[in-house]
């Protein structure tokens, strides 16, 4: 026998044996794996547990301010441009993005995009989720 | 006359014994740095080509009357296309040494493109969390070596004819700094030189110097100063500087020219960093033997705007008996120095638009009328933080006098805030505040291609570009200037005139630096082609049909047919 044959395995929290996510996680990791550039892909780190839900409200003012203090403080200006207006970096102004999708992506970073998984607590990175939806609405 | 002769005998036995016990030796481990002194017309074995950063070839094959029949050899393509290609290439003995995005170096027959060798740095992941990433600028070569710094902060040192690994150390602790190299190293005699990123993080920043034959550190230099006068409170435990680009040297003198990187936060909303932060935006007269400071000038004291004195060259030049060095402040002020002593001789602007000071005195260098961005309104500042001119470097023709030079004439909005500099667990960003590129008072912003008297700034002529250029320039002996711009057109021009005599189009836009050099007496331009760069994200601000520019990498060589 190479391995137990009866699932022994502990459950993970907020996993709860959910297909659906544990697929749609494996065709996210294969995605970017296939689109990043090789030397990228062999320093992949493993991934972090998924994110949690959001520890306050993402449409709380005093959070949506917060994340833009933040969104200033990690350059926007050469990246997103500011107020998320259009750069060589996406545009983040006017456009709407799936909550768990913004987290990923700025705590995993996409080159030359950095991660920021380890330079940001996870709520920080939620301020940031938190900013980047509230200009979902903006018209210019 | 007898004891004389007699003694002039034993000084020649006793110089005979020591140029064989003493000065062979020495002369046999130099063999590789003497071709670094005396560089052969043909080759480009330096990042600037030689010492003096003249970046000027003294080929002339092809030419002002032929470069129109130029055309392509070969390609050949990194395969890494992150953030395009913004090496300039090194050439010695007809082999061609480059480096692409995630520390990939190749060595290529210069005649065919052919690969001898290839060399893929295997990474720290921690690269990916980096804001310096994925480019380089350049490698070295010397001493059978070819050495870089990487984006994880080791210097390694490859075989030059295997392309093996000959030794990797250490030098930058990434994880934590969150700072790396990215720029080309300086290899003076048994060592190699080189600084590191940190303008933008809370961290001190240094210029190190290790060891050619094995990579033992043989000396670093702060340029964060260890000086309450210079930085009040603890603001210089998070000072940022360093020395991101390649310096120069002069031999004569044994003097290393390095500039220095802005001082962090970038911006300060008040008392964030009180004092002149010294050695930040200097620019700095090191022994290479031992790193001691001859002299050292501060371009900017207490920089408001990110005016690093951290990029391009230190052009190396004599003229009416005076040894000088011609020096660009990212601000687009051209400081040229009395290079054995630091002592100013003039100052005069590259830039046509700028308000972050009303003058700058040419006599003593100091900045009279400043207008710094302080905390509450934005202000309106030019140039932007690209700077006057970006990291890339102009050319000066020793043939025609002229330095051939590029400027940005764009303007910033800048809005600053307070921020706690973050080390813990990794360095991060440290800004002190945000910007957005604006136009010009009364017309658009554009960028221009100079030829200038070095000393003087005297124009002879220009040419205008519609989005600003951040490649590199060459200069030839055959009355040539290269560059590449934003929209992937190289162009080669009449040196004297400025008249445009060939272009090509590669496809995606110009960072790095094109080259010249000869194999089997046919001379060869190189050209690195491939849009990237951090500036580049500023351009949509003004130009949104930028941000759909085609990113690339491809090294375009050309020959005549």
């Amino acid at each position: 026998m190479i391995g137990p044959s009866h699932p022994a395995r502990p459950r993970v929290p907020g996993a709860r044996g959910d297909r659906a996510v544990r697929l749609a996680w494996l065709v996210l990791l294969l995605a970017t794996s296939m689109m990043a550039p090789p030397a990228a892909a062999q320093g992949m780190r493993q991934p972090p547990p998924l994110p949690t839900e959001p520890p306050f409200n993402l449409s709380d003012p005093t959070v949506v301010q917060a994340g833009q203090s933040l969104f200033r403080q990690t350059c926007t200006g050469y990246c997103h441009g500011a107020e998320g207006r259009l750069s060589r970096a996406p545009a983040l102004r006017g456009r709407e993005f799936e909550t768990r999708y913004l987290y990923q992506r700025i705590a995993y970073g996409f080159p030359p995009m950095p991660a920021f998984q380890t330079l940001l607590t996870p709520e920080d990175i939620w301020k940031l989720v938190a900013y980047i939806k509230s200009l979902q609405g903006a018209k210019e | 006359m007898t004891s004389k002769r007699a003694w002039s005998g034993g000084a020649v036995s006793t110089l005979l014994v020591l140029l064989f016990l003493g000065l062979a030796p020495a002369g046999a481990q130099n063999a590789g740095s003497t071709r670094l002194h005396n560089v052969d017309a043909n080759d480009w074995p330096m990042y600037h080509r030689t010492y003096d950063s003249h970046r000027f070839s003294p080929l002339a094959q092809i030419n002002k009357s032929n470069v129109k029949d130029l055309s392509v050899a070969w390609v050949h393509q990194p395969g890494a296309v992150v953030q395009g290609l913004e090496s300039t290439p090194l050439v010695v003995d007809g082999v061609l040494y480059y480096i692409g995005s995630y520390n990939r170096v190749f060595a290529l027959d210069g005649a065919t493109g052919r690969e001898i060798w290839h060399y893929f740095a295997k990474l720290d992941p921690v690269v990916n969390t980096l804001f310096f990433q994925p480019y380089n600028r350049g490698v070295a070569v010397g001493h059978g070596k070819v050495i870089f710094g990487t984006l994880d902060g080791r210097v390694i040192a490859l075989d030059m004819k295997t392309g093996k690994e000959l030794w990797a150390v250490t030098v930058l602790n990434t994880k934590k700094c969150s700072c790396n190299f990215t720029g080309a190293p300086l290899i003076v005699r048994d060592k190699v030189i080189l600084g590191q990123t940190s303008g933008e993080l809370p961290i001190q920043g240094k210029i190190f110097a290790l060891k050619v034959a094995n990579g033992e550190k043989a000396w670093e230099f702060n340029t964060i100063k260890n000086d309450q006068k210079s930085w009040g409170g603890d603001s210089g435990k998070f000072g940022g500087g360093g020395g991101w680009m390649t310096g120069s040297y002069d031999p004569a003198l044994n003097l290393v020219y390095w500039g220095t990187a802005n001082p962090a936060p970038d911006y300060d909303w008040g008392q964030a960093r009180p004092g002149d932060n010294l050695y930040t935006s200097s620019v700095l007269a090191l022994n290479p033997d031992n790193g001691d400071l001859k002299w050292y000038f501060q371009e900017v004291p207490h920089d408001d705007w990110d005016y690093d004195a951290g990029l391009g060259e230190s052009l190396v030049l004599d003229r009416d008996g005076k040894k000088l060095l011609v020096h660009q402040n990212k601000s687009g002020f051209v400081f040229v120095y009395d290079r054995t002593n630091g002592k100013i001789q003039n100052v005069w602007p590259m830039n046509h638009v700028y308000n972050w000071v009303q003058r700058v005195d040419p006599k003593t260098g100091e900045l009279i009328g400043r207008n710094p961005p302080r905390l509450g309104k934005p202000a309106f500042i030019c140039p932007w933080i690209a700077g006057g001119r970006s990291w890339n470097s102009g050319s000066y023709s020793p043939k025609t006098g002229l330095w051939y030079n590029t400027a940005m004439e764009v303007c910033e909005e800048v809005t600053v805030e307070k921020q706690t500099p973050v080390t813990e667990p990794a360095a991060g960003l440290f800004f002190g505040g945000d910007q957005v590129a604006k136009h010009p008072p009364g017309g658009e912003a554009y960028g221009h291609l100079d030829a200038r008297d070095p000393v003087t700034g005297e124009r002879k002529w220009s040419v205008n570009f519609k989005y600003p250029p951040i490649g590199s320039v060459l200069s030839t002996a055959g009355g040539l200037v290269v560059h590449g711009d934003v929209e992937g057109v190289v162009r080669a021009y009449d040196a004297e005139s400025g008249e445009e005599l060939w272009h090509f189009r590669t496809g995606s836009g110009h960072r790095g630096g094109p080259i010249s050099y000869s194999v089997n007496g046919k001379q060869y331009i190189a050209v690195p082609s491939g849009l990237g760069s951090l500036v580049l994200g500023l351009y949509p601000a003004l130009w949104p049909e930028v941000a759909d520019f085609p990113p690339g990498g491809a090294l375009f060589v050309f020959t005549l047919k």
